[in-house]
């Protein structure tokens, strides 16, 4: 494990020493381990750690503690949003919009309304990976009800134009969703100006722990879920279950710290990413998946012609990457997103995912360069003669 | 600790990282043939050549675009068979190497390429 280069960033990030050791001090006796709902000065404790997490959490996206509801993470906070806001306006439309490039989280979920009757209609992206506005305007219908856009995509660091589709959105009367797990605590979001109405988060990719996340409600009219959990009044009673004091304590102080360093950890990943890139874009036959400027610069994703991804992964030991391969992902096929944006099942089976973060290094980087290119380069010789071409 | 099985065991790895047969036949042969197998779905695709002098395998080279574990495989096969009988390499099955190699049982199918482009092979050669 020692000598491994991480880069994948965006599947998680390591938990910031201080948070660790925080949490730590917490679960053990002499801590602050009651349960917040205990009256109790231990249950009182734990409670003020829940609800100075939930104000940290609030100064970093903009939004009001209050609107802020504690989840396992982003997955369950995608189908509380998505399932809760569609069975909420039910009686209202049954029509849905999203993309084939969300996580699965979100496009699971959708399928499983399709099964209760929800019509969806799922918008296709531009070859970067971006909406095209009108594709979006001329998916409205007079009964559409909900639309869940992400932020920045997982794969491709593709950024959706939210505060536009929100508008559109807000103007219409339709819920709008956004999930932002790849974007919380890395990128600057104020929701006291977006015209968001549902937010989904964990911490885990922003320093924190996993298994701990959010959904941000607007408390505005017409801004409702019904509850697909049961069991107590906890968390406005959309999410029953005893609060994890220390893991909203990790949240909370992990949201603090980005925070503070957001705009020192985009300019350093800004750095490697062209660094990383200016390094290998001389290779014949090389490809950015998603928006070559303006997304988010924590993610490179490069499709190599004739190289199969699942040995150029392991090509690429020490380095740490995600690949779009079949056998890697175990999924039986190529990534889903890539082939959204027109990728052939080849290129989608190419693809290496550089995800970049606050601990990356310059001789991370350059390690990588050194081992991608030998690595393409050597699988490339050993390739059927036609495939050898790039 | 609950121990987690490598996706790819020390044979494996040895074989992917510094294969010896890649490429074309070094030397003319009595006998040569070239064979090709693709998996369409995936789009694997392995070509193997093979010189023959008194019966013998005395070269096999390959070419692949495939995962680690064809890659191993083909290796395995050329160190296995070259310098041995001609006759010995129809005796070769795709399950002799899954289990040193510790393929995975999913990938069968794409390690049938390897017999899918001996049978052609063994065509050419024995119809010369």
């Amino acid at each position: 494990m020692e000598n491994l280069i991480y880069l994948d960033y965006a599947a998680t990030t390591p938990v910031e020493p201080a948070v660790a050791e925080a949490m730590a001090a917490v679960l053990m006796p002499g801590g602050s381990f009651g349960n917040p709902s205990s009256n109790h000065p231990l249950g009182r404790d734990a409670l003020s750690i829940v609800e100075t997490a939930r104000q940290q959490l609030a100064d970093l996206i903009g939004a009001a503690p209050r609107d802020l509801i504690w989840t396992s993470g982003a997955t369950e906070s995608d189908n509380m949003a998505i399932t809760g806001g569609a069975r909420n306006r039910r009686h209202l439309g049954l029509h849905l919009i999203s993309m084939p490039v969300e996580h699965k989280a979100v496009t699971d979920t959708f399928a499983a309304l399709e099964k209760e009757g929800f019509e969806i209609t799922w918008l296709s992206p531009e070859s970067d990976g971006v909406l095209d506005l009108q594709k979006f305007d001329d998916a409205i219908r007079d009964d559409t009800q909900l639309v869940s856009i992400m932020l920045v995509n997982n794969e491709t660091g593709a950024i959706q134009d939210i505060d536009e589709i929100g508008r559109r959105c807000r103007d219409r009367g339709i819920l709008f969703h956004v999930d932002a797990a790849q974007a919380v605590g890395k990128v600057p979001i104020d929701l006291s100006r977006l015209p968001v109405d549902l937010m989904s988060l964990t911490a885990h990719k922003f320093y924190g722990p996993k298994c701990v996340g959010a959904l941000y409600i607007a408390d505005r009219p017409g801004c409702h879920i019904d509850s697909i959990l049961f069991g107590g009044g906890h968390e406005r009673r959309l999410r029953p279950g005893t609060s994890a004091v220390h893991q909203l304590l990790g949240l909370g102080l992990a949201a603090e710290i980005a925070a503070d360093r957001m705009a020192g950890d985009l300019q350093h990943i800004r750095g490697l990413r062209k660094r990383l890139w200016d390094g290998v874009s001389d290779l014949p036959g090389l490809s950015i998946n998603g928006p070559i400027e303006g997304g988010f610069p924590g993610i490179l994703n490069i499709s190599a012609e004739g190289v199969d991804g699942e040995s150029l992964m392991l090509a690429l030991l020490p380095v740490c990457v995600a690949s779009g391969s079949a056998c890697n992902a175990k999924s039986g096929e190529s990534s889903y997103v890539l082939r959204a944006l027109g990728l052939d099942d080849h290129l989608a089976q190419s693809a290496i995912r550089f995800s970049i973060g606050r601990h990356s290094t310059e001789d991370d980087i350059d390690t990588a360069i050194d081992r991608y290119r030998k690595a393409v380069t050597s699988l490339r010789e050993m390739a059927p003669t036609e495939l050898k071409s790039a | 600790m609950v121990q987690v099985s490598e996706p790819y065991n020390p044979l494996t790895m040895a074989l992917f990282e510094a294969p010896t047969h890649v490429g074309d036949l070094q030397h003319e042969y009595a006998k040569s043939a070239f064979a090709e197998a693709a998996e369409s779905e995936a789009g694997a695709k392995l070509q193997l050549a093979a010189g023959i002098d008194k019966g013998t395998l005395q070269e096999i080279r390959f070419r692949v675009f495939a995962c680690p574990h064809l890659i191993a495989a083909a290796e395995w096969l050329c160190k296995k068979y070259e310098g041995r009988p001609l006759a010995d390499l129809a005796g070769f099955r795709a399950a002799d190497c899954m289990v040193p190699l510790a393929i995975p049982v999913e990938k069968t199918g794409r390690i049938l390429l390897l017999e899918d482009a001996i049978r052609l092979l063994l065509e050419q050669l024995n119809n010369d």
